[in-house]
């Protein structure tokens, strides 16, 4: 078997559980040592707190409000794609017949 | 019995299919069960093969009609018009993935769509898309592929167009008849051409008299656009959002699955004739192309998305992205002469294969969990969505577990196919390897926002309604293979994977 064969199939996802399982087993353990024992989930400290409006609706930040700046950053390239793709039934036929053009000159080498 | 396997693959959901609506007119529970049970038959028929052919690597060879339809008649040169079946290596990894999986979403099927009279039509087309799907996978000629491939976009067109959470379904289903009415045409004339050179339809032998004309060539890009056309890959890929976004969730999953099997037409032809033609670097090279395209364009498109259906279908652009990558890299070294090939060509198509069938299985179970989504929200809106978690907490379970497999999160199958393909791929170029990193980085960060939306925030204002024992139990099979898969993958690859790509390799 070639050598880099086996750099995957080395691969030992076991090895993985038994390190979060770990990790899972310090963090209780240094909770329990060194986190507050006044919390109580149950009263006042374990509610979430909002601050700027009273309106529970508002407090939420929407799908829509995630990424902005990754949306805004990029719009340019999203309004390009946008007007490439609009959807429409003859787009489809125009990429298709785009596409068999270029792939017909790559495959049949008339571009050589 | 288990030589006449590959007719019964075909005959058995077909003849259900037509028995389904007499049946129904008698007794709804028992045509339900009768359809269940047709999948079951045909699963249990493809997991007996597992032996024959994956480890004593035997052909199944059947030309339908014959007087000893066993008989060897791979040439196909004494019937060329006769229906020719073929099982190997290749084509059971992919009706092991299609018969398995139609089954557990027909599972959850069987529960989700109420019952009334018109889920008469909905049991009869799911199991002929079945039955196309099977058709495609073990057709050994280009007609009877055609042939399935229509049966399963025929039934598929219908199915999305079934009743949904929204009003314009048969828009949907009419824009994909359409589109497949296009490939489905071009494919054709693919036939016609390699039919008018060389007098029969059947592969192996077309692949032994092709001699690499032009009107070959051709004949390839018309028989391998159409199919990547059906697979959603970019710039053909928007009816893809529209489609798996307006389809009852179950349909959408099966759809998707439908666009694997086309995955496997295009696979299949692209080594058997374009090896052959000496164009195998040519293809090779614009699979890759394909590949990064769709995988960027997707995720980018996926990630500014609100509607939970239309984020998903993006994602399934994207992932056949690393599919193409992974096997593309494969074609274009396959004739290299070098030791390209064994060096990372055959790990990359390990890993693009591999990604196929973990592909199958989170972006399946991603659908399902959004049918639940959008049942309990009415509403497709993230932005309307916030908290199911709180209330239903197996849902938001499976979710994550089938998100994090997306997004190459170890210890899960997708990170495995992912890592494959990062690593052979690397060797060929390591700007894929960064771009492919960079595309899973985003899928991570589109699925966060499926998740802080629908399952995280205020909990919603009324309790969502407990899910049926079968459509939980469908979403347990699957999120337990993902999570077998990840953590023991080399079962699989040495057992379906490898032969598969051996397989193909040497077509």
């Amino acid at each position: 078997m070639h050598e880099f064969e086996l750099e995957y199939l080395n691969w030992i996802p076991l090895l993985w559980v038994c390190v979060f399982l770990i990790i899972m087993v310090l963090f209780i353990i240094i909770g329990k040592i060194f986190f507050r024992d006044d919390f109580d989930e149950m009263s006042e400290q374990g509610l979430p707190f909002y601050s700027g409006t009273s309106n529970k609706m508002l407090q939420l930040i929407t799908a829509s409000n995630l990424y902005w700046g990754f949306k805004h950053t990029l719009q340019s390239y999203f309004d390009s794609l946008n007007r490439l793709f609009i959807s429409n039934l003859g787009d489809f036929i125009q990429w298709f017949i785009i596409i068999v053009a270029i792939m017909l000159l790559i495959i049949t080498g008339a571009l050589m | 019995m288990i030589k006449h396997v590959p007719v019964l693959l075909v005959a058995i959901p077909l003849v259900v299919a037509f028995m389904l609506p007499i049946i129904g007119m008698v007794n709804r529970t028992i045509r339900t069960i009768t359809a269940g049970v047709a999948i079951v038959i045909i699963m249990v028929l493809s997991y007996l093969l597992i032996q024959d052919v994956m480890i004593c690597k035997k052909i199944f060879y059947y030309m339908v009609g014959s007087p000893d339809p066993t008989a060897l008649f791979e040439h196909g040169l004494t019937f060329p018009i006769r229906i020719a079946l073929k099982i190997d290596q290749f084509s059971l990894l992919f009706i092991i993935m299609a018969t398995t999986l139609s089954f557990l979403f027909y599972l959850f099927s069987s529960q989700y769509i109420e019952e009334n009279e018109r889920k008469n039509y909905f049991t009869v087309l799911y199991v002929c898309m079945v039955a196309g799907m099977m058709g495609m996978l073990i057709a050994n000629d280009l007609f009877t592929f055609f042939v399935f491939l229509e049966i399963l976009s025929i039934s598929s067109s219908a199915l999305v167009s079934f009743r949904t959470e929204r009003k314009h379904p048969p828009y949907a289903g009419y824009k994909y008849m359409f589109v497949s009415s296009i490939a489905t045409s071009f494919f054709l004339l693919g036939i016609a051409f390699l039919y008018a050179q060389y007098g029969s339809f059947n592969i192996d032998y077309l692949k032994k008299v092709m001699d690499g004309t032009v009107l070959d060539k051709i004949a390839i890009v018309m028989l391998i656009l159409p199919l990547a056309m059906k697979c959603g890959v970019v710039p053909m890929h928007m009816w893809i959002p529209d489609t798996y976004s307006e389809a009852p969730a179950p349909i959408s999953s099966m759809v998707k699955l439908g666009s694997l099997i086309c995955l496997y037409g295009l696979f299949r032809i692209a080594f058997t004739f374009g090896s052959h033609v000496y164009v195998s670097y040519e293809l090779g090279i614009l699979f890759i192309l394909f590949g990064v395209l769709s995988m960027f364009v997707g995720v980018t498109q996926a990630l500014i998305q609100k509607d939970v259906k239309r984020l998903m279908a993006f994602h399934a652009v994207s992932q056949v992205g690393y599919m193409l990558l992974g096997v593309g890299v494969g074609l274009s070294v396959i004739k290299s002469g070098d030791a390209s090939f064994a060096i990372y060509g055959k790990i990359a198509m390990i890993g693009g294969l591999f990604h196929v069938i973990n592909n199958a299985l989170y972006k399946g179970l991603l659908f399902l969990t959004s049918g639940i989504m959008v049942r309990h929200y009415k509403t497709r809106d993230l932005n309307v969505m916030h908290g199911l978690a709180h209330y239903d907490k197996f849902t938001a379970l499976v979710f994550m577990i089938a998100a994090l497999a997306i997004s190459g999160i170890p210890p899960l199958n997708g990170f495995v196919s992912k890592l494959i393909i990062y690593e052979s791929v690397f060797h060929y170029n390591p700007l894929l390897t960064l771009i492919a990193i960079f595309v899973s980085v985003l899928t991570l960060a589109s699925f966060m926002k499926v998740f802080y939306s629908a399952f995280l925030g205020m909990p919603p204002e009324r309790k969502p309604v407990e899910q049926p024992i079968l459509v939980k139990f469908s979403m347990v099979i699957l999120s337990i293979i993902i999570v077998a898969i990840g953590l023991f993958p080399q079962g699989i690859i040495k057992l379906l994977i490898e032969p598969a790509v051996n397989a193909l390799a040497t077509f």
